[in-house]
């Protein structure tokens, strides 16, 4: 310890680290410490840059990230900044009363989105946050102050680049936007610094785009002029030209990553609340129903029942008083998908429900959501507030006749809740259970009356549909399933993702082009799509289409449109035991086949996957699962043996794996 | 050891004491200081100074330097032997739990120092008397600053009881009958951690809704807490895609952590926080965080909740 020297910026720094150590190893941690540090400076006097290297450079993890928090080096800026941007609240101004009005908005709503001065964007849907966003927008904040550059940092949402989060984008009048990814607080500085000057940072930029659209219609914004990019510009990649973006179809997630979804005016200015101004101007509520039956969407949630056909029965149900439910329930237990979505574009979800509302002559919605999504919650709330305020939600929207209130619930946490007539129960007050079936939704629904319940992404599909008509979107997919869909992958992927893309796009496709293949880089054993109730498919079946019937066929289903990957050294029985599990601990308990049936399912499960297993046991699987599917009174039970039995079906020599040796 | 009569703060002391002492080395020494510390008290009781005569009489250095800091006593040299605590003349109310409350922001190493230091404050404010709650809430509001003054303030509104004028309000502005219970609970949990008895009968006198309704709606919704939770909640990512990746690793190592340390910590577990995208991700106090920013934060609370 003699032998170092230090400056006295560098012992108060190393101070610093040592009150760090919790305080019952601080003894016996600073000699080693010190001969560490003695070892960097190599005989130098110690300065607190000496200090701050070897704690970045030296270091093993988790103390590096401890010490570097308690120096401060991970964030410059304080954690209260990073509130204030996130607080600071988006005042609306100006009211829309007619389409003149809206057409003004949407002006407005493009001078905030391609300013003439500089716009800096940091995703900030949960995926982002939960990777520091919000410290990556202080600090741009606090960039912008210190180097005196005039722009606006905006908060945005998700594109669904979920690997390369937190993403910031650089929008500067003449240029196109560039975009970087896995942006930390420290490179805040030097973003800023390229962005004023009009120049980039190469090494963190992900793309350029040039342009992006502004609804369905094809109008666009450009961003850049349109020249042959300058030298520097050429190294980086065009966004459209990326297999990410080239192979997906955005429809329904098209401004997400791009608008605020605090401000009401980004939604307009790209083409928001067209289709309502459209069906309200120029369309009976039939016509709107009629438009949304030839466009033969289907549900998103889960059973893909037609949504054209569900609201006409429920605009022909008898009662003056009917509800539209947004069921934003998203229980799987795989990666809510649409969470992000709807933390991105909430008023998509809106203008959705406000058509469906019109459509069937409702005058009041909910959207119920999952309730761990307090973020989403939140944005869809104050969504609500701003379409309140403008007059895009009350009485007589754009001087129709047609109004229309929205709630946001948030539940209770019960898987169950995502069964419609589950859902409604929640949504009284009552008990997480199903109810008898008929009567159904459409005609005795939410407090008795005539209630439309749809999945979310159903709801934020119709503007397009409305907007661009029927034929146009039932010519996309497959002649089962019309559109596209939204689906997230997860499990083993080397870049979890969610991404849109046209229905009767093959699976294993979808896993390569966006995912990157399996994280691990050996070959995909299995997969699963639909959530804990879809099947679990062998690599054989990777050839299958997104399409409800044929996965339906292979014995799973599309569901809300989780993807989930395993590779070669996954044990699938052991995952079937898992979601064996999830559906003990998620049964309502209501009906007795499902009540005793998956706990008996659970306890032999749990015994194979142990490697316990009997041939008897394999036979009353089967048996139970026929019972149960027949027996149970919803969807859950019915289908909680599923994924045991598809795995008993493609895998068998994994389950042969887990026989006990000695009695089969 | 059977033959060590302890006074409750001579108890305290020693424990404190250890707790000083290198963790590894806690279990292997314990016995030895006890032989040492029943040697000193030669069958009486052991009171706090006792434990402090003999740390600083008879233990060799440097454990007797670093435990003399530790139990907040004087360094040598220094000539002037430590004032003793001038002990109350009584308290009134809830007095006393609320001196404890304000000295338990003081961190350790001081505690000591400062207790002898608030408690000649009250003395002097109850001019000899016993000391009254106006007392202390008048020596926070005077001496203590921000943000610890408005933590003790906040602590001492939910003492011996739950502050429920928050609810009282929130139920005023809520119309409604039994669809609104769910979401007046989610404020409840939100202010208080969890749902109180006290705040889940206001409910449901309120709302009209029988209590054994209540009991139902809270059970078969797994977002409420009926039992207080530790300091902080985290709750860990366990989406089927988590575990596929051997998400429970996670969860494991926090549970043992929080076993080895005794944090104050809870955990729980979520299929659907909706970050499988990011995982392994972890929801603390209701934020999300993932990679580096998860382990960060966990060693953030860990080292808070100790
Ligand atoms: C156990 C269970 C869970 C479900 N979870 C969801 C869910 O999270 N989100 C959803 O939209 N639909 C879910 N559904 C399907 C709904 O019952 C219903 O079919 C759907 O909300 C209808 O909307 P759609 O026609 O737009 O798909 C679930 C069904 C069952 C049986
Ligand atoms: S099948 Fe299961 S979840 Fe559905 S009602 Fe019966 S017990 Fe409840």
């Amino acid at each position: 310890m003699a032998d170092i020297k230090w400056l006295p910026d560098g012992q108060e720094t190393f101070d610093k680290v040592i009150a760090a150590v919790p305080e019952g190893m601080r003894a016996a941690m600073k000699p080693k410490l010190i001969e560490m540090l003695a070892a960097k400076a190599g005989g130098k006097k110690i300065s607190r840059k000496i200090v701050e290297a070897w704690v970045k450079e030296d270091l093993p993890e988790p103390q590096r990230s401890v010490l570097m928090a308690a120096l401060g080096l991970d964030r410059p800026a304080a954690k209260a900044d990073a509130a204030a941007v996130k607080k600071a609240a988006w005042k609306v101004k100006g009211a829309v009363k007619n389409a003149a009005d809206l057409a003004k908005m949407k002006a407005a709503g493009q001078e905030l989105l391609a300013p003439k001065t500089l716009r800096i964007t940091v995703s900030s849907a949960s995926c982002g946050l939960a990777k520091g966003a919000e410290t990556v927008a202080a600090a741009l904040q606090d960039a912008v102050k210190k180097q005196k550059v005039n722009a606006d940092v905006v908060l945005v949402g998700s594109n669904g680049m979920s690997w390369a989060e937190p993403m910031v984008s650089v929008i500067k009048a003449g240029k196109p936007c560039i975009v970087y990814g896995n942006v930390t607080a420290d490179a805040a500085a030097g973003i800023v610094k390229a962005a004023a000057a009009g120049k980039i940072v190469e090494d963190l930029a992900l793309m350029r785009v040039d342009s992006i659209k502004v609804d369905v219609t094809g109008e666009k914004i450009k961003y850049a002029a349109d020249k042959a990019p300058a030298a520097a510009l050429a190294k980086v990649k065009d966004g459209s030209k990326i297999d990410f973006f080239k192979k997906q179809l955005k429809i329904v997630s098209r401004n997400a990553g791009i608008i605020a979804p605090d401000r009401i005016e980004e939604y307009i200015g790209l083409g928001g609340y067209q289709a309502l101004a459209k069906a309200l101007g120029s369309m009976k509520p039939a016509d709107v129903i009629k438009e949304v039956k030839e466009s033969k969407l289907r549900g998103r949630g889960g059973a893909g029942f037609p949504a054209g056909i569900k609201w006409e029965a429920c605009s022909k149900a008898a009662g003056d008083k009917k509800y539209i439910v947004c069921n934003g329930s998203e229980g799987d237990p795989e990666i809510g998908l649409h969470k992000s979505f709807l933390e991105s574009d909430p008023h998509m979800l809106i203008e959705g429900m406000l058509l469906a509302g019109y459509a069937v002559g409702a005058d009041e919605g909910y959207v119920y959501l999952n309730d761990r999504y307090v973020l989403a919650v939140e944005r869809v709330q104050t969504a609500i507030e701003q379409a309140e305020k403008v007059g895009l939600l009350g009485k007589n929207i754009l001087g129709s006749g047609f109004s229309f209130t929205l709630k946001v619930k948030r539940g209770g946490g019960a898987y169950v809740c995502g069964e419609e007539t589950a859902l409604l129960n929640a949504l009284e007050g009552s008990f997480a259970e199903p109810r008898p079936r008929p009567p159904l939704p459409v005609h005795q629904g939410l407090n008795g009356k005539p209630t439309v319940v749809n999945n979310l992404e159903t709801l934020s599909t119709v503007s397009a549909i409305v907007l661009k008509g029927g034929k146009w979107f039932a010519g996309i997919g497959t002649p089962a399933s019309k559109g596209t869909k939204i689906v997230a992958l997860s499990g083993n992927v080397a870049r979890p993702c969610w991404v849109e893309v046209a229905m009767g796009t093959v699976i294993g496709d979808i896993i390569t082009a966006f995912a990157g293949g399996t994280a691990s880089g050996k070959k995909v054993k299995a997969f699963q799509t639909g959530g804990p109730s879809g099947g679990i498919l062998p690599a054989s079946q990777l050839k299958l289409k997104l399409d409800y019937d044929a996965l339906g066929k292979a014995g799973s289903l599309l569901g809300s449109g989780g993807l989930l990957v395993m590779d070669e050294d996954c044990d699938v029985v052991d995952v079937a035991r898992f979601l064996t599990e999830f559906f003990l601990e998620e049964s309502c308990g209501k009906c007795t086949p499902c009540r005793e049936g998956v706990k008996r399912l659970n306890e032999i499960v749990s015994c194979i996957a142990d490697g316990r297993g009997t041939k008897a046991q394999l036979a009353l699987v089967k048996t139970m699962g026929e019972a149960m599917s027949a027996a149970c009174f919803c969807a859950l039970g019915k289908t909680a043996a599923a994924p045991i039995l598809t795995v008993m079906k493609h895998f068998p020599k994994d389950v042969n794996g887990k026989m006990l040796k000695t009695i089969n | 050891m059977s033959d060590i009569k302890w006074l409750p703060d001579g108890q305290k002391t020693f424990d404190k004491l250890m707790a000083a002492v290198p963790e590894a080395m806690r279990d292997a020494i314990k016995p030895k200081l006890l032989q040492m510390l029943a040697g000193k008290a030669a069958g009486q009781p052991v009171s706090g100074d006792l434990v402090k005569t003999w740390v600083k009489e008879d233990l060799p250095e440097p454990q007797r330097s670093a435990l003399m800091a530790a139990l907040g006593m004087k360094p040598d040299g220094d000539q002037k032997p430590a004032a003793p605590v001038a002990a109350a003349a009584g308290w009134q109310g809830n007095a006393e739990v609320m001196f404890e409350r304000m000295l338990q922001e003081v961190p350790d190493m001081m505690r000591e120092v400062f207790r002898g230091k608030l408690m000649g404050i009250a003395n002097e404010k109850a001019k000899g008397g016993p000391i009254a709650e106006d007392h202390i809430l008048s020596i926070v509001k005077e001496i203590v600053p921000d943000p610890f003054k408005t933590n003790i303030l906040k602590a001492f509104a939910t003492m011996g009881g739950v502050d429920l004028s928050n609810l009282e309000k929130l139920i005023e502005s809520t119309p409604g009958g039994q669809e609104t219970v769910i979401g007046l609970l989610h404020a409840v949990q939100a202010e208080f951690g969890y749902c109180p008895r006290e705040a889940v009968t206001m409910i449901s006198q309120r709302k009209c809704v029988p209590m054994a309704v209540m009991y139902r709606l809270l059970t078969c919704y797994s977002a409420f807490r009926l039992q207080k939770p530790g300091k902080h909640v985290v709750t860990v990512c366990t989406s089927t895609g988590a575990y596929v990746n051997g998400g429970g690793a996670l969860l494991k190592q926090i549970k043992d952590k929080i076993a080895k340390t005794g944090a104050n910590i809870t955990v729980e577990t979520a299929r659907d926080l909706g970050c499988a995208n990011v995982a392994p991700a972890i929801m603390v106090d209701g934020e999300i965080f993932s990679g580096v920013q998860a382990q960060a934060k966990l060693e953030q609370i860990f080292s808070e909740s100790n």
